[in-house]
């Protein structure tokens, strides 16, 4: 049952996502309180000042029945479980928006089939990038990923998913968000 | 208006000048030596009357001015939104097209510009609150009947269209367009006027905004809405069905089906902001309705008929009519 509600409300952010608009929350979600510990079998793909991204497996409901994924890990906690594309229970995509301490995080992950993931590049535009600033994608197991971690008092205002024509995709507003 | 007035004002302006022309050049006579008392008394009357002719004209280019000023003053709080922009011809195996990024918003007491682009195709969006060089070129029609310039061809080029009540819009591109020139119009005809607190909510965060909602429009039974941010892409939606002004096409409206807290309506949204919108039903019955526009600055007029024994999914046709 448990994968059940994660698959709707992945599936519910993606679709969000689609629409371009963020559902109107206005906060970030601390990690705390929407994540779970990570396996200890995950392995880091990619990592920055105060996240990891992760590939392994997590449990999933009181079963303990493990899947594999691609998981978003900040501070010690795990965000979320993204795909690839075949993955029993697993979602093919995920949006967050967490903050643990001093670390703010937005993060869009999508799966070959899953919306947008043909993007070629981001371009995140910010109180601190009023102009737009270029982000890449972090690509992993075939999965697509936007990491964006906040600078010290940046507030996101929002990010434009931008294809390898240099067109539009998607534009997705975080206006709202604060910058602390 | 202001037309009217400075008709008038140059009329007079040309009155006076004939006049006082003529006193200067009796002045001349009136300049002997051997003047005697009713040559002065006919001297300092045709002075007099080149006085009041010099302060009459004085007057009337200070009232020009002022008029001239308010008139701008009036484009000065005018911003136009975008409700469509045009996109780059697909690539051959693209089965759809990606649309232009929103790249910069810029914004002074003149002056806006929004610039979009992608890697074939760079577009600017110009709105000017001050007088402008106008360049020459063939004449196009916009927005239901008004003219505008364009200079280039479908590759790149300008087009300059000067709106009576508003500021004067400048759409200049480099690339190929989706559409050509007809591209460029449906872009001028979707622009919609606004207030500068309206376009500062729209601009402030780069383009994205908290809120979609720009307008709500009460029309019947239905709400009729402009929604969306500049980065994603403005949209009016009827009935929770949105469409853009692209997708009109002349002498036609589109119909939708709205629903409100009165009831159900058959909605009919137009190119042109006034005129009449009329339904045959399915009972043989003719309805005439009158356009309303949009909102105030919109080149689209919308009607709606307030009768709820119809089918959704079976809407009859509409026919549109402007008002001439």
């Amino acid at each position: 049952m448990r994968r059940a509600v994660v698959s709707l409300c992945a599936a519910l952010t993606v679709l969000a996502t689609a629409c371009g608009n963020d559902g109107g929350s206005h906060d970030w979600d601390e990690a705390s309180e929407i994540g779970e510990p990570v396996l200890p079998a995950a392995d880091s793909t990619a990592a920055a000042d105060g996240y990891e991204l992760v590939v392994g497996f997590s449990t999933s409901g009181d079963d303990a029945e493990s899947i594999g994924c691609v998981t978003l890990v900040v501070g010690d906690i795990g965000i979320g479980c993204l795909g690839p594309d075949g993955t029993d229970g697993a979602a093919s995509g995920w949006s967050a928006r967490v903050r643990n301490d001093e670390t703010r995080i937005i993060w869009n992950g999508v799966t070959a089939s899953g919306s947008f993931s043909d993007v070629d590049h981001f371009v995140v535009w910010s109180s601190a990038s009023p102009d737009g600033r270029r982000l890449e994608p972090i690509v992993e197991s075939g999965t697509t990923h936007l990491i964006w971690v906040m600078e010290p008092g940046e507030a996101p205002w929002g990010v434009q998913w931008i294809d390898e024509n240099g067109g539009l995709l998607n534009a997705q507003s975080f206006v709202g968000l604060p910058g602390s | 208006m202001t037309e009217e007035l400075e008709d008038r004002l140059r009329r007079t302006y040309r009155a006076v000048a004939e006049r006082t022309t003529v006193g200067a050049g009796e002045r001349s006579v009136e300049l002997r030596s051997d003047v005697d008392g009713p040559r002065d008394a006919t001297r300092w009357s045709r002075l007099g009357l080149v006085a009041a002719a010099a302060l009459l004209l004085i007057g009337g280019l200070a009232v020009l001015a002022t008029t001239r000023s308010e008139s701008r003053s009036s484009a000065g709080s005018a911003h136009v939104l975008p409700t469509w922009i045009p996109t780059a011809p697909p690539e051959s195996d693209e089965v759809s097209r990606s649309r232009l990024a929103l790249t910069s918003i810029t914004t002074d007491d003149a002056v806006d510009v929004l610039t979009y682009a992608s890697d074939s195709l760079a577009l600017t969006v110009s709105v000017f609150r001050t007088s402008i060089d106008e360049f020459d070129g063939d004449r196009v029609e916009v927005r239901g009947g008004q003219s505008a310039t364009v200079d280039g061809d479908e590759a790149s080029g300008r087009l300059l269209w000067d709106g009576a009540e508003g500021p004067t819009i400048v759409v200049e591109w480099t690339g190929a367009l989706s559409n050509g020139l007809a591209s460029v119009i449906a872009l001028v005809d979707g622009l919609i006027l606004v207030d500068e607190s309206t376009w500062n909510a729209a601009t402030e965060f780069g383009g994205f905004t908290e809120n979609w909602e720009i307008y709500r429009r009460r029309v019947g039974a239905v709400s009729v809405d402009l929604v969306g941010d500049l980065q994603s892409g403005l949209q009016l939606f009827v009935g929770g069905n949105g469409f853009s002004e692209s997708s009109i096409d002349p002498g036609q409206c589109v119909r939708e089906f709205g629903g409100g807290e009165d009831g159900v309506a058959l909605v009919a949204v137009s190119r042109f902001p006034t005129g009449t919108a009329t339904v045959t039903w399915f009972d043989g019955i003719d309805e005439t309705v009158d356009l309303v526009p949009f909102v105030e600055g919109s080149a689209l007029g919308v009607a709606v008929f307030e009768r709820d024994d119809f089918d959704p999914a079976n809407l009859p046709d509409v026919r549109c009519e402007e008002s001439q």
